[in-house]
């Protein structure tokens, strides 16, 4: 199915309803807590059923999905802007889908540390440089043993 | 003038082309015309030559299709056989593999080469004009490329929003959203023109201008 998409009255004996090209995204997110391993979390679109989310998966991704489990989080609008109005942050809905065929998804790492080694005499490798410079200068003298320097001597 | 007269030929139908070559044989004694037929034929020959191949690469292609699907492997050895007096086309029909992407969740995530770096490298976004060009299942097919590459980027801008890191290159998200708005305006103009021309109906659905609460027209 897709979003803000009038969708025409059903009377009994219309052929079935189908929308090609569908309206709907769905990004998966990282657990807040703790999930079991065949647990994928996704944010969907507020107009989702499970059944459309079953659906997706299988046709769309070719993953083979078990129960599915969705509730609606509901966005603050507590929060107050420099005009002292209030702003609502969006509602949405939370998808809790078990693979099936005893398969596990754990959320990777997207955002590894890369070590970059700049090539000689770039302005780049002068700013490292320097940076490694000044966190030398902060740390203690490694001559005490550890010490901290409110001890005289 | 040589040049012109070169495009005007390139232009000409194939008939057009075999009278233009028959003129050449009748031996013109002009410079000008000369060189006129010599292009002619020369781009004939090449034609024929390009038809040939495309008739012999289409019944290669076919052939190997059915292979595929029903798993004969004498027709396959005969097929080989018989590809000995054209080896290049079917070494190069050998390329083929028609294997489906088995990749699943993964296609919620980029490339794991780009995970980590400060800016990822894209294309330009589609333009109507471009997609204007393309046919109705290259379009449907399009539109679900561009789809899981959207749940991606979403999937991104979220992980970069939980880790407190900025998105890499989050301008890949605009390009997707022109595309695919584009791509839906080319689909309901191929739909509106073609309920127009069947039946004439300017609105999807029947209906009448009402004015709601608000003032505002409505069909």
């Amino acid at each position: 199915m897709a979003q803000k998409v009038l969708y025409p009255i059903y009377q009994l004996g219309n052929p079935q309803l189908r929308i090609f090209r569908t309206n709907f995204f769905m990004s998966l997110v990282r657990p807040g807590k703790e999930q079991p391993p065949d647990t994928v979390q996704f944010r969907i679109p507020l107009e989702m059923t499970k059944c459309d989310v079953r659906n997706y998966l299988e046709k769309i991704y070719n993953v083979p999905v078990g129960p599915v489990r969705t509730r609606i989080q509901y966005g603050t609008n507590k929060k107050r802007n420099h005009l002292n109005q209030r702003v609502k942050r969006p509602d949405y809905k939370v998808a809790y889908v078990q693979l099936a065929k005893q398969q596990t998804f754990l959320f990777p790492n997207i955002f590894p540390t890369k070590d970059v080694a700049h090539e000689p005499g770039s302005m780049d490798e002068i700013q490292d440089k320097f940076l490694e410079d000044e966190r030398q200068r902060q740390k203690p003298d490694p001559r005490r043993g550890g010490i901290t320097d409110w001890f005289g001597f | 003038m040589e040049k012109s007269s070169v495009i005007k030929i390139c232009r000409l139908d194939d008939k057009q082309l075999l009278s233009v070559a028959a003129i050449a044989n009748c031996g013109c004694q002009k410079r000008k015309k000369k060189t006129e037929c010599n292009t002619a034929d020369v781009l004939l020959t090449k034609r024929v030559n390009f038809y040939i191949e495309t008739t012999q690469l289409i019944a290669v292609c076919k052939s190997v299709i059915n292979i595929i699907l029903n798993n004969d492997e004498q027709q396959l050895q005969s097929m080989v056989s018989a590809s000995n007096s054209f080896p290049s086309l079917v070494e190069q029909c050998r390329a083929l593999h028609s294997s489906h992407s088995r990749r699943g969740l993964e296609e919620f995530f980029d490339d794991p080469k780009n995970w980590g770096e400060q800016q990822v490298k894209s294309g330009a976004p589609w333009t109507a004009k471009q997609l204007r060009t393309k046919s109705n299942e290259d379009l449907h097919k399009l539109w679900y490329v561009l789809l899981k590459e959207k749940n991606m980027l979403l999937t991104l801008e979220q992980e970069s929003k939980r880790q407190a890191v900025p998105m890499p290159s989050p301008e890949r998200l605009k390009k997707v959203e022109r595309s695919m708005k584009r791509l839906d305006s080319v689909v309901n103009e191929r739909t509106e023109a073609l309920r127009l021309l069947q039946t004439g109906v300017q609105n999807e659905r029947p209906g009448e201008w009402r004015k709601n609460c608000l003032g505002q027209a409505i069909w």
